[in-house]
């Protein structure tokens, strides 16, 4: 009993001192975080199987019938993308040398070019896999450059709103290592759209609201603030 | 009762007052206001390129042989077309994705191409021809009302691996305060 004592605490020392040395690394990796209230910008990618490029820049055959659909929407000034990906007809098991196999990679169409985001791997029963969440950096790959430091090291999302079609979203199998869909993020517009003057509606519309309003002088005040958000 | 509700009949009456100012202009005759130059080009193809080029809905009596080219504005937002008689098309590059054409419902005059968009439903044909001569056929299968601030934006300009066309306009009421409708209208049609 006595001998174990000691080495109980040498134990629990050791493991204060690992996890400690956890929490270090943790801290200097991407979280997952709650999806922030605005966002500055937003991506689509059609991934397919005809656009595989491995890292020779030689154009490879992906996994026939896949297709990706990959969502991002990015708030660059709290450096947070929020993903939302759809894998159809992508068979077998994920593999990658960075830490997961679906990723941005900066690269222009029809060149390779390093991972600077891995995101979790979509799973699902059957033909659909799905994964969904958001990422608060600085971003890590788990991928080693050529300049020995990790391949997201320096990155930032600004870097993606500067030139969208400089990035590139796939995913990797064992089977297609070099990819089994990937495509270019093309950016798409936020909010609603403005498509009318107003020279067609009639006044009419206008006073009902105005009654309303003097029926119920809050319900008039939650109107306003339904429209004055319905902006842009 | 009444009394009480006379200060809130003021606030409202200077409110209409301040709307109404601009509203001088809304005469169906009254020209256009000038506005910024027309800076958008209409769509024009170039080597090996396939894009739309025009578009028909004879349900409601579009016809449109020229649609202009739109993007992403400086904003954000969706670019919709300087010319309110004018369908736009989103240009999303060489990358694949759902055909998006953006229209007006009205100008400050009247109605505009758009304006008969609400009246489409299911199985109504939609005509979009192409740079290289083929006219692809669209049925809708839908249409969709939102307020423009729960805009489904993947739902209209997401990716997606099927031939699929979305048309966009403004719908219901309209916040003259704004200058602005409060939702938007969107017509999903997949290739027939």
């Amino acid at each position: 009993m006595r001998r174990t004592l000691p080495r109980l605490a040498a134990v629990t020392a050791a493991s204060a001192l690992m996890f400690a040395a956890t929490a270090g690394i943790a801290m200097a990796q991407e979280t997952e975080v709650p999806e922030p209230d605005t966002f500055t910008s937003m991506y689509t990618v059609l991934a397919t199987p005809d656009t595989i490029i491995n890292n020779d820049g030689e154009s490879v055959p992906g996994e026939p019938g896949a297709t990706g659909e990959f969502n991002f929407r990015i708030n660059s000034d709290d450096e947070i993308i929020c993903y939302d990906i759809t894998l159809r007809g992508v068979t077998g098991e994920y593999e990658s040398p960075a830490k997961t196999a679906t990723h941005i990679h900066e690269a222009n169409v029809g060149e390779p070019g390093p991972p600077r985001l891995a995101f979790p791997d979509p799973s699902g029963e059957g033909d659909t896999r799905t994964s969904s969440g958001c990422l608060q950096g600085p971003f890590t790959t788990g991928l080693e450059g050529d300049n020995g430091q990790d391949t997201a090291t320096g990155f930032t999302l600004s870097q993606i709103e500067a030139n969208p079609a400089g990035f590139t979203a796939d995913t990797h199998t064992a089977d297609y290592a070099a990819g089994t869909v990937r495509g270019q993020l093309t950016e798409v517009p936020m909010g609603g759209v403005e498509t009318g003057a107003g020279g067609a509606t009639h006044d009419a519309a206008m006073y009902a609201i105005g009654a309303a309003g003097l029926a119920a002088a809050a319900g008039a005040g939650v109107v306003l603030v339904r429209r004055s958000r319905a902006q842009g | 009762m009444l009394s009480a509700l006379f200060p809130g009949v003021v606030a409202l009456l200077l409110m209409l007052t301040a709307c109404g100012a601009p509203a001088a202009t809304d005469a169906p005759d009254a020209p256009e206001p000038p506005t910024a130059p027309i800076t958008q080009e209409p769509v024009v193809a170039e080597q090996g390129e396939v894009l739309p080029t025009s578009l028909r809905i004879p349900a409601i009596g579009v016809d449109e042989p020229e649609l202009l080219r739109l993007g992403v504005a400086d904003d954000n937002t969706a670019e919709v077309p300087q010319d309110f008689s004018r369908v736009g098309w989103f240009d999303r590059g060489t990358n694949p994705g759902p055909t998006v054409l953006l229209g007006h419902v009205d100008s400050r005059a009247g109605p505009a191409v758009f304006f008969d968009l609400r009246d489409l439903g299911p199985g109504d044909v939609i005509e979009v021809g192409r740079s290289d001569g083929t006219v692809e056929e669209y049925v809708v299968e839908r249409t969709q009302q939102m307020p423009k601030d729960e805009f489904p934006t993947f739902e209209v300009f997401g990716a997606t691996a099927s031939d699929v066309l979305r048309l966009v306009t403004c719908a219901g009421e309209f916040d003259r305060g704004e200058r602005s409708y409060i939702d938007n209208l969107v017509v999903h049609a997949r290739a027939g």
